[in-house]
């Protein structure tokens, strides 16, 4: 923690050693020193800060009104109390003594990590990205408005414009990035991100039909595109671009024969043809599938559903097995926000890992199921990578809603085409019956499942 | 049972229920000796009427209220006074109306002094903070020509945020404060900068909508409902009893329709929503049974944007705009006819009467339904072809007559923009009336004022006589009429026993004042179901 902490993304805050000090000064005392610290040690003529705050017809009283708060803000400031001055003043200038300052600033950091994006390419720069996104809190001083002040309030406009400007070219690269890495989640949230701050900007609608159509959910795709024509109808009594009407009618003529699609997208896996689920009418799936002839190099995950309404709840059970079933040293080679990710579920992952519980930061309902689907399926997708998977799933009749949605997601993202489910459960379930929409469900009394 | 043993039984129910009241002294009201308009199909006219429990119970010549005086909580001598069934207004944009009865209207400055004189002057009287709204401003009107600067506004008003509306809505200006204020994109079209790069505070295109956007989702519930109460006083005093609310949506806000929706239990008169979305899930989760209103299928002629088959005559480079294809269109009346909802939307110029009629035809084809009641709403500039489609199709045509008064005379707007020869042809509601197409009469409020007796008067007075219709013709516009046009006709419309006791009170009778008076003739009492709302 420095000594000086100021944050100008979002609301105002200053903090002086950790504690806010915001109120204790005048709104134009925060403002020049703003001004002064956005200069980063460039001297700034007193003239100009006070034409910035004070109408100029006075002359004197402009000039007692600039030593007053500059009194008032290195008092707040409690400038010089370490033997250090921070705002130094001379008779036509002032300025930031930033040499030997332990201050810190938002700006600064925004900037710095622009300036180290702009050096490197792709992903390489993605923590960055991901750093700068999570230090724009809200436009530039945010709420912090002086009446009466022209030429200040013109110069915080076009800094407002120049920052919010760099921070939706972040999240446009970020976007890039986690879609051409496959991080749909991530990339689907960086978009409503960016919808949220203008909900008119019809690329975006395209740019998220286009990730839901990567993750083969034709359903959001086509909503997505539903939610952009509502958009803009309601507030610009217009209809979607030609283009996106086109992108529309691919999806929609999909739609008619979905069989079709998935065959399609099956073809595109080393899998294709082949059956992922497997029935069990008895209660030893595990028997049952290694008297069938599974054999080789295989991870089998053993899981269990009941008949209770708990959103997540096989998923969180699922967690606890593969922390269980999985050795240690290939667990640790999953990255640690993936396990924050599901601690959200499942505590004792804390544990596993040595995470410190630090209270879940609040997501919106779509967004936490986006990042729990994203993280089990990074998961599942590196121990893929090593073993043949093997999930088995007794009782599958009672699987709750969201581990179902996730289920599918899983089975039609499998990027290496090892992960395989052994089912036991009431086979006309609806349950069942979804899945039958998409995958061939075969008993596994069968010949043929092979390692 | 036939019509006839239906009508008798009707009336055996009444004459039992007029004794049992009687017996218990609950009537609510005797209005007698006076000219009882009744507005049923044989146009009958009666010289006094009875209210009891919100209903009416009977009516007659002569005597015959007499039996009743003793039991009433309220009896009335009308003194001659003509009473008409409460009036409909069949077009309203009810909250915005209201709203924009808070606001500063601008309509009438002659320069930037004043239009700032009159904002210093609202803020004198506002709390610090609370936005200052400015409606009907045209530059064009103005000394200068131009719009008020952010920096000219700042200082007319420094501790409010300010917004001023060009007359269509289109274009705004806002002070820094508001500036500050709005979560703006910058990156969005329509946000002009001065040279250096900064906001000047003028907002177009999308900017201009998004701010409309935000800004009428920061008003509170308890502005928009002191707004539509502002406004449902200004109903009441010129006779209306019920009106239909044209409300959300583009140009609008849906929390405008909501606030309707909530409330509409607490309003003095009746109001019958009408959503305008063309999100039929939204409507079906409300269980209304009727979508649109102002569902733009182009724009006005005001600002030429209504869309004609030829150039406007003052402006070459434009023959208006149409906010929908053909296939939209047709998808969004099909799936709503479908549900088994009422569908209406504007359709002003030629091209977007076309455009609805083809979509209507387009959804009976497919799924022929009896008595759906689809409306048009302003059907202003139609061709022959396009009433005698209208009249096969079976639609309702929702239009405002004092649209002519305003517009229609020699040298006024419609000549302006339209030239003589398509000025001549608008707003036939004679040959209308002919096919036998219904005609509801609205005001469009706050475009016109709501004020029924001015859209009598035109309808009868229209510029182009050949246009013109009957007095009683025009008195159905605004009362059996407005009420077929919601499914209502069955319950209120005309005075007669059984319907709701909503009744307009007027000094004169308007089948036998001079035609060229109508619009002079004054609403004396407004009553709601027996209840007196405004008496003169």
């Amino acid at each position: 923690m420095a000594r000086h902490e100021i944050y100008m993304l979002g609301n105002l805050r200053i903090l002086l050693n950790g504690r806010p000090i915001t109120d204790k000064m005048s709104n134009k005392a925060a403002g020049i020193l703003c001004y002064l610290v956005f200069h980063r040690g460039r001297p700034v003529s007193r003239d100009k800060l006070a034409c910035f705050f004070w109408d100029s017809g006075n002359i004197e009283a402009v000039r007692y009104n600039m030593r007053y708060n500059l009194w008032a803000l290195r008092k707040a400031l409690m400038d010089g109390h370490d033997g250090h001055q921070l705002i130094i003043t001379q008779k036509d200038r002032c300025r930031l003594n930033l040499d030997g300052t332990d201050i810190y600033v938002d700006v600064f950091e925004m900037e710095d990590l622009l300036e180290a994006v702009n050096q490197k390419e792709g992903f390489s720069s993605l923590k960055q990205l991901e750093r700068i996104k999570g230090i724009y809190r809200g436009d530039f001083l945010e709420g912090f408005y002086i009446k009466n002040c022209p030429e200040w309030n013109d110069w915080l406009f076009y800094e407002r414009q120049r920052f919010q400007r760099k921070y939706f070219e972040v999240l446009c690269q970020l976007t890039s990035i986690y879609k051409s890495e496959g991080y749909y989640l991530k990339c689907i949230e960086v978009l409503e991100e960016m919808l949220r701050h203008n909900p008119l900007q019809e690329e975006l609608y395209v740019e998220l039909i286009k990730v839901y159509l990567e993750l083969g959910d034709r359903k959001s795709a086509l909503n997505q595109y539903k939610r952009c024509c509502s958009v803009l109808r309601e507030e610009l009594n217009v209809g979607p671009m030609d283009s996106t009407k086109r992108i529309y009618e691919e999806i929609a003529k999909l739609d008619k024969r979905p069989e079709g699609y998935l065959q399609e997208k099956t073809q595109e896996t080393p899998c294709s043809g082949k059956a992922k689920i497997f029935y069990s009418q008895g209660k030893n799936i595990r028997g049952d599938v290694v008297q069938k002839g599974v054999r080789g190099n295989t991870l089998a995950l053993d899981t269990r559903c009941y008949p209770i309404k708990v959103s997540y709840y096989w998923i969180s059970g699922l967690i606890e097995e593969m922390v269980a079933a999985v050795p240690d040293e290939v667990l640790e080679e999953i990255p640690l926000h993936y396990w924050a990710d599901l601690a959200r579920l499942n505590l004792r992952v804390l544990d596993a890992f040595g995470l410190a519980s630090s209270g879940c930061d609040y997501l919106s309902p779509e967004m936490e199921k986006s990042r729990i689907f994203n993280a089990m399926l990074r998961i599942l997708n590196h121990l893929s990578s090593k073993w043949m998977v093997w999930i088995w799933v007794k009782d599958f009749h009672y699987i709750d809603g969201s581990s179902l949605d996730f289920l599918k997601l899983a089975l039609f993202s499998d990027e290496n085409s090892r992960l395989f489910l052994a089912v036991t459960g009431e086979r006309e379930d609806l349950r069942f019956k979804e899945m039958e929409k998409y995958f061939l469900i075969e008993m596994l009394d069968k010949e043929g499942v092979q390692g | 049972m036939s019509n006839i043993n239906l009508c008798v039984y009707f009336i055996a129910v009444f004459m039992v229920a007029s004794e049992r009241v009687v017996s218990m002294g609950e009537i609510d009201l005797v209005l007698y000796n006076g000219t009882v308009l009744t507005m049923d199909d044989s146009s009958a006219v009666r010289s006094w009427v009875v209210v009891s429990q919100g209903r009416i119970i009977d009516l007659g010549d002569g005597g015959g209220y007499k039996k009743y005086m003793d039991y009433a909580n309220e009896a009335i001598d009308l003194d001659g006074k003509t009473v008409l069934p409460g009036f409909y207004d069949s077009h309203v944009h009810l909250v915005q109306t209201g709203l924009n009865m808070l606001d500063v209207d601008l309509s009438g400055v002659k320069n930037i002094s004043e239009l700032l004189a009159l904002i210093e002057k609202k803020a004198r009287n506002m709390p610090a903070g609370e936005l200052i709204r400015g409606i009907g401003f045209d530059e064009l009107h103005l000394e200068e020509q131009r719009m008020p600067t952010r920096y000219e506004l700042d200082e007319c008003a420094p501790n409010n945020p300010i917004w001023i509306n060009r007359v269509e809505y289109h274009t705004s200006v806002v002070n820094s404060l508001a500036l500050h204020q709005l979560s703006l994109p910058y990156n969005l079209e329509g946000i002009a900068r001065d040279e250096r790069n900064i906001p000047t505070g003028l907002l177009t295109g999308k900017a201009g909508a998004l701010v409309r956007n935000q800004i009428f989702s920061t008003i509170p519930d308890q502005t928009r409902l002191k707004a539509v109460n502002k406004a449902l006083n200004r109903a009441v005093e010129n006779g209306i009893t019920t009106l239909n609310a044209m409300e959300g949506g583009f140009n609008f806000h849906d929390k405008d329709a909501e606030t309707i929706f909530n409330n509409k239990e607490v309003f003095p008169i009746d109001i019958v929503l009408f959503y305008q979305t063309v999100n039929i899930d939204k409507v079906l989760s409300k269980k209304l049974p009727r979508i649109g209103g102002c569902i733009f299928l182009d724009g006005s002629f005001g600002s030429r944007t209504a869309a004609l088959t030829e150039a406007y005559c003052d402006d070459a480079s434009t023959s208006g705009v149409l906010f929908f294809s053909q296939e939209e269109l047709n998808e969004f009346v099909l799936n709503a006819h479908t549900n088994n909802l009422q569908v209406t939307v504007h359709a002003i110029g030629t091209r977007a009467i076309e455009q609805i009629l083809t979509a209507y035809e387009y959804a009976q084809s497919i799924y022929p339904r009896a008595d759906h009641r689809h409306r048009i709403e302003h059907f202003e500039l139609p061709l022959e072809e396009h009433i005698d489609r209208a009249a096969r199709l079976g639609l309702i045509l929702s239009m405002q007559p004092a649209y002519e008064y305003f517009w229609g005379n020699k040298g006024g707007m419609y000549q302006t923009r339209l030239g003589p020869e398509r000025s001549s042809r608008t707003n036939p509601f004679r040959q209308i009336l002919e096919r036998g197409i219904i005609i509801a009469g609205g005001s469009d409020s706050d475009v016109t004022p709501m004020n029924p007796l001015l859209g009598i008067h035109t309808a009868v007075n229209h510029p182009k006589a050949e246009y013109s219709v009957d007095v009683m013709q025009a008195l159905k516009f605004y009362t059996i009429n407005g009420a077929r046009a919601v499914f209502e006709e069955r319950r209120k419309g005309s005075i007669e026993a059984g319907k709701l006791g909503d009744m307009v009170v007027l000094d004169q009778n308007p089948l036998e004042v001079n035609k060229a008076h109508i619009k002079d003739i004054k609403v004396m009492a407004t009553i709601k179901e027996g209840n007196i709302l405004f008496m003169r």
